[in-house]
């Protein structure tokens, strides 16, 4: 069997004259956590949000198991389902609860029973910690319970990867630790995880392989004990010098 | 000097004309929503032959005059053997009108939300209707509601150009008693009032619910 989930080849991306994405290529295997950091303007963000097409790479080949993104018979809409995404911004959506957040694509694209839906929505926050906001808005809850009904959307439609760009980087630092709890805890469950984040303890801690890119090219890559213990790069070395204070 | 007995006498008849005018605005609106819908959906799309036709459409009605439109529609497509009564005309006219003009509150009201809302919704799998029908349309339709109550307020105020071309509705109607009565300040006071009456309601509801909106998210 093969076990790689997502096999990027060589792609290239660009905004205008901004080179984004300048030959990149990341094999990750099924049940690996990826964390990708490195200085804003690197191409990290670009890089993940190729992975589920929100971007469109301008050269190169992306396969998310099996599945060739860039051949225009996929439907790529079929291939999101089984990509979940977390957002900065959290991008819940306004108008919903709560509940009906996380049940709303798992009826209208799953195509679930609105009871199933229910039961996976209420199960899934229990697990991500907030049973008892099913009922609110988006804009009663914090920011930290925003992004975990958010990771428990994207959840609902049990999807084979999870995408995270910067999920705590919109967060106040009491936040930020209830959020990666949960990262942590999907982790651990076996979940196939790419993360652009700048918690560089959630990468020592949880990632299998850290990704160093910067000028919209992947630098270096290793474990996190190669690659903040003992970087091979001199760019890593002065990137890291400054995050880790 | 102000005679009463002429309003009192007339009255049924304006408000024959107050019944047409109401038919008129209900067509205009209900026709003008429904394309202005579709042609704000097709200029916000990325494929060029949807957008550059609705853009085409929506530019050409709204910098024109209505009226100009009802001229052309009623006086000028006969020459090419198209022949409307004067009704059908001005509802065509307007209708329109009012859907280039509602075109343009909907394109706004959309890209006014934030991105995030989109790739959310396409990062779950949905597919373009499910985004629009579920996510997009219900958030926009709160920006969207204050515009469009003032354009319908500006299409029944609207509606008495048809008097222009002789469609019977209220203008009309207070024209036709006038002819025959020479009681100019009367009628016409009553026939604005008419017009205050249906539109003072919907006025006053827009700024309701615009003040709601500061409240709400």
């Amino acid at each position: 069997m093969n076990d790689v989930m997502i096999e990027a080849k060589e792609i290239y991306k660009h905004f205008g004259k901004v080179k984004a994405l300048d030959g990149v290529s990341q094999s990750i295997r099924k049940g690996e956590v990826v964390v990708i950091i490195g200085p804003s303007g690197s191409g990290k963000s670009t890089f993940l949000r190729c992975l589920n097409r929100l971007e469109r790479i301008d050269r190169g080949s992306i396969i998310i198991d099996n599945i060739p993104l860039t051949d225009s018979k996929t439907n790529i809409h079929k291939v999101r389902e089984e990509i979940g995404m977390v957002f900065q911004q959290f991008n819940l959506f306004p108008h919903l609860t709560v509940l009906r957040n996380i049940t709303l694509a798992q009826i209208k694209v799953r195509k679930r029973s609105h009871d199933e839906a229910d039961r996976m929505a209420r199960g899934l926050l229990t697990k991500v910690g907030i049973p008892e906001k099913a009922d609110n808005y988006p804009f009663q809850l914090s920011g930290g319970q925003q992004q975990r009904v958010a990771i428990a959307r994207a959840l609902a439609m049990q999807p084979k990867i999870m995408l995270f760009d910067e999920p705590t980087s919109a967060l106040d630092p009491e936040m930020i630790g209830e959020v990666l709890d949960v990262m942590k805890n999907l982790a651990r469950e076996g979940m196939t995880m790419v993360v652009v984040s700048h918690e560089m303890g959630f990468a020592r801690e949880v990632a299998d392989r850290v990704i160093f890119m910067d000028e919209g090219r992947i630098i270096e890559e290793g474990t996190p004990d190669q690659l903040f213990n003992n970087p091979r790069e001199e760019r890593t070395r002065t990137f890291l010098s400054k995050v880790l204070k | 000097m102000f005679d009463f007995s002429v309003i009192v006498k007339n009255l049924p008849y304006l408000l024959s004309g107050v019944k047409f005018t109401i038919a008129l605005a209900c067509l205009v609106i209900a026709i003008g929503t429904f394309l202005g819908v579709i042609l704000g959906l097709m200029k916000l799309s990325k494929n060029s032959l949807m957008r550059y036709p609705a853009g085409f459409i929506v530019e050409i009605t709204r910098d024109t005059p209505i009226i100009m439109q009802m001229f052309f529609i009623f006086f000028g497509l006969p020459a090419l053997g198209i022949r409307l009564n004067t009704f059908p005309s001005a509802a065509l006219a307007m209708s329109l009108f009012a859907a280039g003009n509602m075109a343009e509150i909907v394109r706004g009201a959309i890209e006014s939300l934030p991105t995030g809302q989109f790739e959310a919704a396409k990062s779950l799998g949905m597919n373009y209707l499910q985004m629009m029908f579920y996510v997009i349309i219900p958030q926009a339709l709160r920006r969207m509601l204050p515009p469009m109550m003032g354009l319908f307020t500006t299409l029944i105020k609207d509606t008495s150009l048809a008097a222009i071309i002789g469609a019977f509705e209220l203008t009309r109607a207070g024209q036709e008693i006038i002819e025959r009565t020479f009681h100019s300040l009367e009628i016409y006071l009553v026939v604005a009032a008419f017009y205050f009456l249906i539109c003072y309601p919907l006025s006053y509801y827009t700024r309701r619910i615009e003040k709601r909106r500061v409240a709400g998210f």
